[in-house]
């Protein structure tokens, strides 16, 4: 007897069957795309702990319902929401907005954007006659059935292109916000080219209401082309009650770089994951986490880096700060191809369980098919400094105080660790004040 | 004495099960500078420990009060702002952490204890940049994270630009020439010299005369087996240095 076949389909899963059967009929490519996704999930179920790549994180158990597609924001809510999430005047002056999963041009400051960097609405997109089809260039091939969910129900998203050569000077934000009242599902799908030579920032920002069980997923398709370089920031704070599932994925040129970095605060489920694929040679990745969480939070981190040619490096820093009775889960995967030769992979994962029914989970895999090559992983998990607590007290610093510094100065690290000091620096100040406002609630 | 600044009055402390301080006293007046002499296990950094408030000693009997205050019941950081401060033997390296925010949230936050108000950051920078210019610290060594890279000699000589920009009523140096050449001995005794002063009392604790021939103390004792065995003038330490130790580790066996 098969247990594929004996599996019982949870409400969520119902629900899924008879959205996927609803969507829109017609030939074309579009509508093929999105079925088939959407068919893909329904065969597999919601991923469970018995597929490998959710062993931690069971989404089969935390959907209880699939929320309704989240209705149009009423616009003076969603300027609102825009007003409140909106921090980076001085940063970046340029911003695409979208509330409730639909592009917001009104909320959106595009002005000088164009000429070096090309935006649409991935919905106006594949609605012009004889478009191609932007999404799904790099992801055709991935299965990962979170991904697959967002092929399926994606609303709308941006389509970026930068063109060869440009160095954007500021970086250009990303704002996806929730309105709502009751859970709604808000779907964004995004993709980013980024032409050979360029040079484009992004700060990437997810939020929304706190008490409210919405369901957010975004994904990113970004290209980046030879002798590209993409620095990549996200901040995620959603609201307290939220699902938040985010999907990269990624293909550098030769003689590219990426810097992306991660800081994850919110959500009461998170699942931050990452494709990536180097497909020249001589580039370069670093990937950077700060996760902040406390509660009964939840919050994923699942990498898998495929060095497909030889002399690339990549390197990664997961760092989590866990509270309360919070769980981390670190998921990093290192693939090297057989001709590979010369790959310098790294991998660390570090947490600081401040809570006492906290819990950090690392899963490294390094699957090596090269000989010559460097490849490594590490992973530690403790309290804060016992004795750096002391020492800190002995000066006249509170306890609160002192550990809201040593938090700080441990996220910091990784949140520097962009490259960008401009960036860095504006979210440092954000988990400051998270620090400050959560108080002694980390001891 | 009428003026003591600090009282300890027969003073238990332990670790875990094992008692390491047997019914200790000793009186500091404002304006003194006392030295606790002793060898390895005697309870020295017991004793320091315990002044600061470190909980991994627990007192089980006694007294310690600082101007009359029980300092027992105040946690470190209140322990800081009522005046006492604590050279570490090891000062703690604080990754992340850069010696002017440190220092700075250090004096915030003691002056916000004491209901005093908060130094502009100009002031603070004036302060801290003045005292560090005295012990040789450079504006680079500001900028780092505290202790981290530092060398011996840097790391004491940080602890006592704390010192110097804390201004604490009570100076607890615990073994703080270990560790150290004579140039840096000189430069760490020199800005400890310089906060001498009528209101201020110091406890020097060392192993060595050494340190006692640059700090001139104005009464030494000798700490042996948990206890105070032995107190006199500057010349004890003499004695001590070239006698050792032995007889008074048989005192205080008895």
């Amino acid at each position: 007897m098969n247990a594929e076949m004996r599996r019982r389909l949870t409400a969520a899963e119902e629900d899924l069957a008879s959205r996927v059967a609803a969507l829109p009929e017609g030939a074309d490519r579009l509508g093929d795309q999105r079925r088939a996704a959407g068919a893909s999930v329904v065969a597999t179920g919601l991923p469970s702990r018995r597929v490998e790549a959710y062993k931690y994180t069971d989404l089969r158990a935390a959907f209880g319902q699939l929320a309704p597609v989240a209705p149009p924001a009423d616009a003076t809510a969603a300027a609102a929401a825009v007003a409140a999430a909106w921090d980076w005047d001085g940063l970046a002056a340029r911003r695409i907005v979208f509330v409730n999963g639909r592009f917001e041009p009104g909320l959106s400051t595009l002005a000088s954007l164009d000429g070096a960097v090309e935006i649409a609405s991935l919905a106006e997109r594949v609605r012009l006659p004889g478009a191609d089809l932007p999404i799904g260039k790099l992801a055709g091939g991935n299965e990962d059935p979170v991904l697959a969910l967002n092929t399926a129900f994606w609303q709308d998203g941006v389509v970026i292109r930068v063109a060869p050569g440009a160095t954007v000077a500021e970086p250009i934000a990303i704002l996806s916000l929730v309105v709502a009242d009751a859970p709604v599902a808000v779907t964004t799908r995004h993709v980013v080219e980024v032409g050979a030579g360029a040079t484009v920032r992004f700060l990437e920002h997810h939020a929304g209401p706190a008490g409210i069980a919405y369901q957010a997923s975004a994904a990113i398709e970004l290209e980046i082309a030879d002798g590209a370089r993409v620095t990549w920031a996200r901040l995620q704070e959603e609201g307290a009650a939220a699902l938040h599932l985010a999907t990269l994925v990624t293909r550098l040129g030769a003689g590219s770089a990426l810097d992306r970095l991660a800081v994850n605060f919110g959500a009461a489920l998170s699942r931050d994951q990452g494709f990536v694929e180097f497909a020249g040679r001589d580039s370069r990745v670093g990937f950077e986490a700060a996760t902040h969480i406390d509660g009964r939070r939840h919050s994923d981190a699942t990498l898998v880096m495929n060095h497909a040619v030889p002399d690339c490096a990549s390197k990664e820093r997961f760092r989590s700060v866990v509270a309360d009775d919070a769980r981390s889960v670190v998921q990093g995967k290192i693939c090297v191809a057989p001709d590979a030769q010369r790959t310098d992979g790294r991998m660390m994962a570090q947490a600081i369980l401040t809570g006492d029914g906290a819990e950090a989970i690392n899963k490294p895999e390094l699957e090596i098919f090269a000989d010559d090559v460097q490849c490594g992983h590490g992973a530690t998990s403790g309290r804060l400094d016992e004795t750096a607590l002391f020492y800190m007290r002995t000066r006249g610093i509170p306890k609160a105080v002192a550990e809201a510094l040593l938090l700080e100065a441990f996220l910091a690290e990784a949140i520097e660790g962009l490259g960008d000091e401009a960036i860095s620096e504006a979210l440092t100040g954000r988990l400051r004040a998270r620090l400050a406002a959560i108080g002694g609630k980390a001891t | 004495m009428t003026n003591a600044l600090l009282e300890v009055r027969n003073l238990h402390a332990s670790v875990g099960e094992r008692e390491i301080l047997h019914g200790l006293n000793l009186t500091i007046g404002a304006g003194e500078v006392h030295a606790v002499m002793g060898p390895n296990g005697s309870g020295k950094s017991t004793l320091s420990h315990v002044l600061a408030g470190r909980d991994d000693y627990e007192v089980t009997e006694g007294s310690i009060t600082l101007d009359g205050q029980d300092l027992l019941e105040l946690e470190p950081e209140e322990r800081a702002a009522a005046g006492v401060f604590l050279a570490l033997q090891y000062p703690v390296e604080i990754p992340g952490v850069a010696n002017m925010t440190f220092l700075k949230a250090a004096l915030t936050a003691q002056r916000k204890a004491r209901g005093e108000p908060d130094l502009s950051t100009a002031d603070f920078m004036k302060r801290v940049r003045a005292e560090a210019d005295k012990l040789g610290i450079s504006p680079e060594m500001l900028k780092r994270p505290v202790n981290v890279g530092f060398s011996g000699g840097e790391k004491k000589r940080n602890e006592i630009l704390q010192m110097a920009v804390l201004s604490p009523r009570l100076c607890v140096l615990d073994e703080t020439d270990s560790g150290l050449d004579i140039d840096a001995l000189r430069i760490v005794a020199d800005g400890v010299n310089a906060l001498r002063s009528p209101e201020r009392g110091m406890l020097v604790i060392t192993h060595y005369q050494r340190l006692l021939d640059l700090i001139v103390p104005d009464v030494v004792h000798v700490l042996a087996g948990g206890k105070i065995v032995k107190t006199g003038g500057p010349g004890l330490a003499l004695e001590l240095e070239e006698r050792g130790y032995a007889e008074y580790l048989g005192a205080a066996a008895a």
